[in-house]
């Protein structure tokens, strides 16, 4: 069965009033003006001295930490909030529960949260003074202003990205093929490996290509329980405040240059993903 | 030789929060060894609760379900062993043929998995069974409707189930490949000798195709057995309704066949049995043509009794003066050559 027709199908909103014009010619202008134009003067600051300028602000022994620990925290989450996003929505997209909707709420909270108290919760719990402090200095165990801390924070800031994307997508496949496998005699594993997950399979790259991108970009959150150690706890994002703080402005546009390009591949994935999710909602089964 | 029926429910019940009444208030029924039954009834009847209740992908708030005469109601659907296709199918869309009906042999825990050879052989076979053989590489939404419901029963039939259900087979496809699939199914169920229960709202799809039929109304068992038997004996009036669209009239009517008044209850006529004459001529009573439509080989007669009654009648266009006779306005003696009486009323029904 098609969907609904594609609009450019639609020939009552082919030829755009002067209303439709003004509004598309405003976005237009607006998009150029805050998203465009700080990009381009990111590109333009990373290169002020040219490329050798450039290579040397990212080959500082203190840039190349910030980059290795941005993947390295990164490698963690996102494999991290794959399993609990897949459960989640696994659980609230094909499942009747007591507390379905809770969970459905809480999935939000991380987005409704402002991340600088999302990190500040995790210094309260496992900080020197905090609830689990004491029993976990006894042990030597550092959790704050250490690796740990900081993966902490990026899952729980990151935590919805994949549960939400697979949500929707999940939810209007219905509970037919999960039944079939039922009555085929699949458990709840075979299940969900077989038919949910490869059905949602895109959705679940989406979500993780976001999960990505906010991963490496997040500042506040992960600024928090860092503790600004350079060269130790400093992800890209720190890394870049503290260079423009310290007036380093190639340095600091250069580290930025690197995030930004890194929002230009998952925009771009993004919209491919996006094309062929829609192919494929077309289909049916 | 199965001491047991495949398929005993026993007092099920079934309400659904929020429902308006129960979707199944204390149904009963049994199959009898490879046999093809029909769970017939309009929407909301239950039908389709019922066979979900079967399969296990429903749960029940009384009664019983015993399969091979073992007590299934707590049976996880999985363990049932039941072949069950959907009305839409709910083929796994990103599989092929081949690997959607490998998949309940697939899904088998590793000791009782067939080897690969075997699995590979036994899917290839079924695809043949049913008229598929080279679709295998085929992904779902590059079959057509008939196609995918042959996959959907092959994919039910890998697991060697011991009955099949199908929940209104026929209801997505169109009518002439609806007709082919009713008679090369039947053809299949003769071969195959399994115990099979499907879901229809189609009466004619009912009786042409089961050895019995059950028919239910709102949430109740209204009456089983042969086609021609709740044809002929409608045991409800809404049987009798339900089946051949049978209509109303006044119990005490001079309409019905003599001896066949009753002083209370419910009188049915079906248009077919309602024999129309002209003026002057035989039993029955006057009435006026209202209405006349010819459909094919019948012409459907809305007439009006001296009561006020409204009778259909539906009689075979033929005979030269038959137009005359039978236009709007024109008077006409009626009568009917069956009427199912239920001197009770309406008992459970409509």
């Amino acid at each position: 069965m098609s969907g609904p027709a594609a609009p450019g199908a639609r020939p009552a909103l082919r030829d755009p009033g002067p209303v439709a014009a003004g509004l598309i010619a405003f976005a237009l202008l607006w998009l150029a003006l805050f998203l465009v134009l700080p990009l381009a003067v990111v590109v333009q600051e990373a290169f002020a001295r040219g490329w050798p300028a450039f290579l040397a602000a990212l080959r500082d022994p203190d840039a190349l930490a910030a980059i290795r620990l941005t993947l390295l925290v990164a490698a963690i989450s996102v494999p991290v909030n794959i399993v609990l996003g897949v459960s989640a929505a696994w659980a609230v997209a094909k499942h009747e529960f007591r507390g379905r909707s809770l969970l459905l709420a809480l999935l939000d909270l991380p987005i409704s949260v402002s991340p600088v108290v999302a990190g500040l919760v995790f210094v309260l719990l496992f900080g020197a003074h905090g609830w689990f402090g004491p029993w976990l200095a006894e042990r030597g165990i550092k959790i704050i202003f250490a690796l740990p801390g900081m993966v902490l924070a990026t899952v729980f800031v990151t935590l919805p990205y994949v549960a939400r994307t697979m949500i929707p997508v999940m939810r209007r496949q219905g509970v037919e093929e999960e039944e079939a496998a039922a009555t085929l005699g699949a458990g709840a594993w075979t299940t969900l490996l077989r038919v949910s997950l490869p059905n949602a399979g895109l959705a679940l790259l989406y979500g993780v290509l976001l999960t990505n991108a906010r991963a490496m970009g997040e500042f506040g959150a992960v600024a928090v329980v860092s503790g600004n150690i350079r060269g130790e706890t400093n992800t890209m994002p720190l890394h870049i405040e503290i260079l423009h703080n310290e007036y380093d402005e190639v340095g600091a546009f250069s580290v930025a240059f690197l995030l930004a390009l890194l929002a230009v591949v998952t925009l771009v994935l993004k919209v491919l993903l996006e094309r062929r999710m829609e192919r494929r909602a077309g289909e049916g089964g | 030789m199965t001491p047991h029926p495949a398929i005993r429910v026993e007092g099920v019940a079934r309400r659904f929060p929020g429902g308006q009444g129960a979707a199944l208030d204390g149904v009963s029924l049994e199959t009898r060894p490879g046999e093809l039954m029909a769970l017939l009834g309009p929407s909301g009847s239950g039908k389709t609760t019922l066979l979900r209740a079967i399969a296990g992908l429903e749960t029940v708030d009384a009664g019983r379900i015993l399969l091979d005469g073992e007590d299934a109601t707590r049976i996880p659907a999985r363990r049932r062993r039941v072949g069950f296709v959907f009305q839409n199918y709910a083929l796994f869309r990103h599989m092929t043929v081949f690997e959607n009906v490998a998949f309940g042999l697939r899904a088998r825990p590793r000791r009782d998995r067939p080897p690969e050879g075997e699995i590979r052989e036994r899917v290839l076979r079924l695809l043949e069974t049913v008229q598929l053989g080279g679709y295998e590489g085929r992904r779902p939404g590059a079959l057509s409707g008939g196609q995918r419901q042959r996959v959907a029963l092959a994919r039910a039939l890998a697991i060697e189930p011991r009955l099949l259900l199908l929940d209104e087979p026929f209801g997505a496809l169109d009518a002439k490949v609806r007709r082919e699939l009713r008679r090369w199914l039947r053809g299949l169920h003769d071969r195959l000798g399994l115990t099979t229960v499907f879901v229809t709202h189609d009466q004619e799809e009912a009786m042409e195709l089961a050895d019995r039929v059950a028919i239910l109304n709102r949430g109740r068992l209204e009456q089983v057995g042969a086609p021609a038997e709740v044809y002929d004996r409608p045991a409800t009036p809404f049987v009798a309704e339900f089946l051949g669209d049978a209509v109303r009239v006044p119990p005490g009517s001079g309409v019905l066949p003599p001896g066949g008044a009753a002083a209370k209850g419910v009188a049915l006529v079906r248009p077919r049995d309602v024999e129309v004459g002209a003026p002057g001529s035989g039993a029955g009573v006057p009435a006026t043509v209202r209405r006349s439509v010819a459909r094919g080989a019948e012409r459907l007669l809305l007439l009006e009794l001296d009561d006020g009654t409204l009778l259909e009648a539906e009689v075979s266009r033929g005979g030269a003066g038959d137009a005359d006779l039978l236009a709007p306005g024109s008077p006409v003696r009626v009568g009917a050559r069956v009427a199912h009486l239920f001197p009770d009323g309406d008992g459970g029904g409509v």
